[in-house]
């Protein structure tokens, strides 16, 4: 678990698993994508994988267990993650598109910085995630429980947390746009930065 | 190198423990069935229960050392456990902790513990002894960064001393690391250049012009 390989281009990025270069200098991004996606699919339990940066499209990660995995500045259009069991999951300055996350199962996990819209968050556990500096627009959270999850300087428009438990889950210095918690407990919540 | 992570449930912090892999195990690779026994190491043993003790048993680590973050009581309340059942040596800034001898450790220090190598870095303010451990590209950082927040601190004086150290000696390292707090979940040190908002707190009031009468 973590171990990086820094790109053989010698720029410091980490290099993707079973490749010695990044996603920048990769000669074949999509090639790498696809051998990736293959990886995963071959296995139930992913540990240690190492690809940031990379471009997944329709891509289904439905029912594979997610340890130590980095997906730092990785982008997911369209894909779906029903039953998925993550931990220490990192997907800083990530962007998902069009993605619904149902029935699964995340705790530890990093989507600081991430641009997240038009995903659907159902039905899962989603305990102790870190979204600090993320921007998600049309994401919806239900019936899921987000205890100790931390919102901290994120960017909430046209959201909505229908009936999620938000158990000491931060809010602090989120800007919020047509943003709902119906059903949601939000006196659990944590808004203002007690000094 | 295995890492990992358990949320104690009375004091909601985080317990580390960070073992070694099996020498045979390639990146990516399936667990083995039987792996060879390896060393580890606990950080911040803030509870010893069944949890902790079973990923320490299963996977026949031998446990060489137990690192402390800082001796808040909530961090350490598993330690007289833990001490019972294992032989370890306990790195701490302070010489006792409830009552256990530590080797003293300060800024800068290199520790070699089994196959691991973690350099201390001193950021006081949360606390005095307050430490975070750095091993390979991950900060244990204890109560003194966490997601988005900054360790309280008690006067302006430590949240002056304890920013000026986070500046110095975290925030300036090259690079991105990961973050593995002792509260609330993990981050990127990116992020929190970026997205900290205690950090964004105090430099909006340290920029705040100020009237003395």
């Amino acid at each position: 678990m973590f171990t990086i390989i820094p790109c053989a281009a010698g720029c410091g990025r980490a290099a993707i698993t079973g490749s010695q270069l990044c996603a920048i200098h990769a000669v074949n991004p999509a090639t790498e994508v696809s051998r990736i996606v293959e990886w995963i699919q071959n296995r139930k339990t992913v540990t240690d994988l190492n690809a940031p940066g990379l471009h997944f499209e329709q891509v289904n990660f439905s029912n594979h267990q997610f340890y130590g995995c980095n997906f730092k500045g990785a982008s997911f259009s369209s894909c779906t993650f029903t039953g998925v069991f993550m931990r220490m999951v990192f997907f800083d300055l990530a962007d998902f598109v069009d993605c619904t996350f149902t029935n699964s199962d995340l705790n530890f996990l990093s989507f600081a910085g991430s641009r997240i819209r038009n995903t659907a968050f159902q039905m899962s556990e989603m305990t102790t995630i870190n979204y600090g500096g993320a921007l998600m627009l049309d994401c919806a959270f239900t019936n899921s429980n987000l205890y100790n999850s931390r919102f901290i300087d994120t960017d909430i428009h046209c959201s909505h947390f229908i009936d999620c438990n938000i158990t000491r889950v931060s809010f602090i210095k989120s800007r919020q746009v047509e943003v709902s918690f119906e059903q949601s407990n939000t006196g659990e919540a944590i808004f203002t930065l007690v000094e | 190198m295995k890492i990992f992570f358990h949320c104690c449930p009375i004091s909601l912090m985080n317990c580390y423990i960070v073992g070694s892999e099996c020498p045979d195990q390639e990146p990516g690779a399936e667990p083995l069935q039987n792996p060879a026994p390896g060393d580890a190491v606990i950080i911040d043993p803030g509870c010893m229960n069944e949890t902790i003790l079973r990923f320490i048993e299963d996977n026949d680590f031998n446990l060489r050392g137990v690192l402390l973050t800082h001796d808040h009581i909530n961090h350490i309340r598993g330690l007289q456990t833990l001490k019972r059942i294992y032989n370890a040596d306990i790195y701490a800034m302070n010489q006792l902790v409830l009552d256990q001898k530590t080797v003293v450790i300060q800024d800068m220090d290199i520790l070699y513990i089994g196959p691991f190598r973690f350099e201390v870095i001193s950021i006081p303010g949360h606390s005095p002894d307050s430490a975070v451990f750095k091993i390979d590209r991950l900060l244990f950082t204890g109560d003194v960064l966490s997601a988005g927040l900054v360790g309280k601190t008690t006067s302006t004086y430590g949240a002056t001393i304890q920013m000026t150290a986070l500046r110095n000696k975290i925030l300036s390292l090259p690079g991105d690391f990961t973050i593995l707090p002792g509260h609330g979940p993990p981050s990127s040190l990116e992020a929190e250049r970026r997205f900290n908002a205690g950090i964004q707190l105090y430099e909006e009031k340290r920029n705040k012009p100020r009237v003395v009468p």
